[in-house]
């Protein structure tokens, strides 16, 4: 184990409970709409200035792991992301937790990031160096195809209909384009709104697009938001755990997909997760329980979000690119330290970076129980609040969690604008995640598409650009195998049950 | 068996955005252009399929999902007040009137003084506790007004 004599310097009682704090604020600022884990370790960063370098690090990959996590705590109990990390967390966790597993559903969300956060900051230890390597070979045409890859999960995400699934991407993706163009610098469907010129914020359409339209469904019935059941709020750790270890191939799966996604300088957790829950429903023997309260959902997404934080210190550390938005922070905050990050850092200044890796390690573990503790009690008070308290409140933290993320109250407009058309969308039919992915994936199609084009017109060969490097071979391989891979599932295992149509709102 | 009606009239508003994608990207560079052209034309066409299959391959509807109209409508046009106003009647003033009237909105129980002090004292510890914490402690500067 490399680093192992630096260990003890990270178990100091001050770095444990600069972990333990971490984490715990770290969870609570995740759990709030429109607070992302970028915004969370922005705002502490300050805090590390005074700090040794190793102790401000564990302390800031301490708020961001719980962050990340603490995004699943509204995604499963609200039908509302905490994070962008947290989208993919909805579509399994809220029918849990509608029909009364939401303790198992917060248990099992745990229990994953938990998984998910110890192979990433594994995978940080023991291969930093030559997987970062591995980044720096992806050039747009790579990111292109990579969008594309993601974009291939709108099919899996049209709750019973895949051609209005496409058509609900197509939205996003021309969602994506409002404003200036990441490539040429066009003006494009502002509609002459100096407003609209910095385009549509994900954040922001995210809350809206996601929490406005459960609110408007939950004032037109007297009935309980949750289903309250005889045992209220128990950990349900032991039938949790029984459900990793039969699941414990997609755990690993999605971990890994976490980490080598979170290498990749600016695709994060919300790729990641989503990646992961369509890999996951592709491999699973009952694809049709997806979007219906499948706990392998939750598990995939969460383990694969979390692995994203070890994954994405990589390019950070070894290459000074940050791996993941809250990574640009951390590496502001570095510099401030006066660390030089670069392949030389393990070597000269390996005592701060195998203690902040042993203290991410040690805060990871520490979620399991602190991520416990929350979760019970963040059940039992949702359940408990009437529906006359929580509506407001939560309608009070769409609205400012939209006008945080950049002080902006045209954003907060957005934001309802947004909500409301996903709902008139729902009630034809069209759910929100196929837009919400489109409008992720827009901007890294788009300018990996145009930036590939240009260079392969530069060297007089597009097509060889697009389809003849390796990695882009490997990726388009991965995207005709899944394309694909119903269609073989079918002639091998017969055909499958047909999903019903899920109802957006359910 | 029924045709899907909704989808269709959906699919139908898609083409619309589409083709309105589709005149306005005239305007752009060929660079510009190339990705919401694309975008548009996909958009139409898998709307048009769409429509295609949903009249000739009818199937069973989505159910019917019940509730109250008026207080659906209040909630939005609530939600939009409270986005219009804040910046002008600043964020506590206008987040306190949308509170309470989206407390009156979602309650179905028969009103007591009890209730409305416990809802009342349940409102005021929500909002103040996190306009404290993102004004205080995260440092958003929320626009102020009458109150703060």
């Amino acid at each position: 184990m490399p680093g192992i004599e630096f260990l003890v310097d990270a178990l100091t009682p001050f770095n444990i409970l600069l972990a333990i704090a971490g984490v715990v604020f770290g969870a609570v600022i995740g759990a709030l709409p429109g607070l992302t884990a970028t915004m969370a370790v922005a705002v502490l960063v300050p805090f590390t200035f005074g700090m040794n370098p190793a102790s401000a690090l564990i302390a800031l990959g301490a708020i961001y792991t719980g962050a990340i996590y603490g995004g699943a705590y509204a995604a499963i109990l609200l039908k509302t992301p905490g994070t962008p990390s947290a989208i993919a967390t909805t579509f399994d966790g809220y029918p849990m937790a509608k029909r009364g597993d939401g303790d198992l559903a917060l248990t099992l969300a745990c229990l994953a990031s938990v998984t998910g956060g110890l192979v990433g900051a594994v995978a940080l230890l023991m291969l930093a160096p030559p997987l970062a390597q591995v980044a720096l070979k992806f050039g747009p045409v790579e990111y292109f195809w990579l969008a594309v890859f993601g974009l291939t999960l709108i099919a899996s995400l049209g709750e019973g209909s895949v051609l209005k699934g496409l058509v609900g991407g197509c939205f996003g993706l021309l969602l994506s384009m409002v404003g200036v163009a990441e490539v040429g610098g066009d003006i494009r469907y502002t509609g002459d709104l100096q407003v609209l010129l910095g385009g549509i914020d994900v954040v922001a359409a995210l809350i809206g697009l996601y929490c406005i339209p459960v609110l408007i469904d939950l004032v037109a019935t007297p009935d309980p938001h949750l289903k309250v059941t005889e045992r209220l709020a128990s950990y349900r750790l032991k039938e949790a755990l029984g459900i990793c270890w039969n699941s414990k191939g997609n755990l690993a799966r999605s971990s890994i997909i976490g980490t080598v996604v979170g290498i990749l300088p600016g695709a994060g957790g919300s790729i990641a997760s989503l990646v992961s829950y369509g890999e996951a429903r592709r491999a699973s023997k009952h694809p049709e329980n997806f979007g219906k309260g499948e706990p392998d959902g939750i598990l995939a997404t969460e383990s694969s979000n979390n692995a994203t934080v070890g994954g994405g210190f990589i390019p950070t550390l070894v290459l000074g690119i940050p791996g993941t938005p809250p990574d640009a922070v951390i590496l502001g905050a570095l510099l401030v330290q006066g660390i030089r990050t670069g392949p030389s850092l393990f070597g000269e200044q390996s005592q701060i970076v195998y203690t902040f890796i042993y203290g991410l390690i040690l805060a990871t573990l520490l979620m399991l129980p602190i991520g416990l503790v929350i979760g019970r009690y963040a059940f039992k008070s949702i359940v408990a609040i009437p529906k006359a308290v929580l509506v407001p409140s939560v309608a009070f933290l769409t609205i400012i969690g939209s006008y945080a993320i950049h002080n902006n109250p045209h954003e907060v407009l957005q934001m309802v604008g947004l909500g409301i058309i996903a709902w008139v969308l729902s009630r034809f039919g069209f759910t929100p995640s196929p837009i919400v992915l489109g409008l992720i994936l827009g901007a890294i199609a788009e300018a990996g598409f145009v930036q590939g084009y240009l260079i392969g017109n530069a060297k007089q060969n597009v097509l060889g650009e697009f389809f003849g490097r390796p990695i882009s071979i490997g990726i388009i391989a991965f995207i005709v195998l899944g394309l694909l891979y119903p269609v073989l599932m079918k002639r091998f295992r017969g055909p499958a049950v047909p999903a019903q149509v899920a109802s957006s709102n359910e | 068996m029924a045709r899907d009606v909704p989808g269709i009239i959906g699919s139908l508003i898609f083409i619309a955005v589409g083709l309105l994608a589709l005149y306005y990207s005239r305007e752009f560079t060929p660079l510009g252009s190339v990705f919401p052209r694309t975008i548009a034309s996909a958009m139409v066409l898998l709307s048009v399929v769409y429509i295609a299959v949903a009249w000739l391959r009818p199937k069973a509807p989505a159910p019917h999902q019940p509730g109250s109209v008026w207080r659906r409508a209040a909630l939005v046009a609530v939600m939009v007040a409270w986005a219009l106003l804040l910046d002008r009647l600043g964020f506590l003033t206008t987040s306190v009137i949308c509170f309470a009237a989206l407390l009156v909105i979602s309650n179905y129980d028969r009103w007591t003084p009890a209730m409305a002090v416990a809802y009342v004292a349940a409102g005021a510890a929500v909002l103040g506790s996190l306009y404290s914490i993102f004004r205080f402690v995260l440092k958003v500067p929320l626009p102020p007004g009458v109150l703060i």
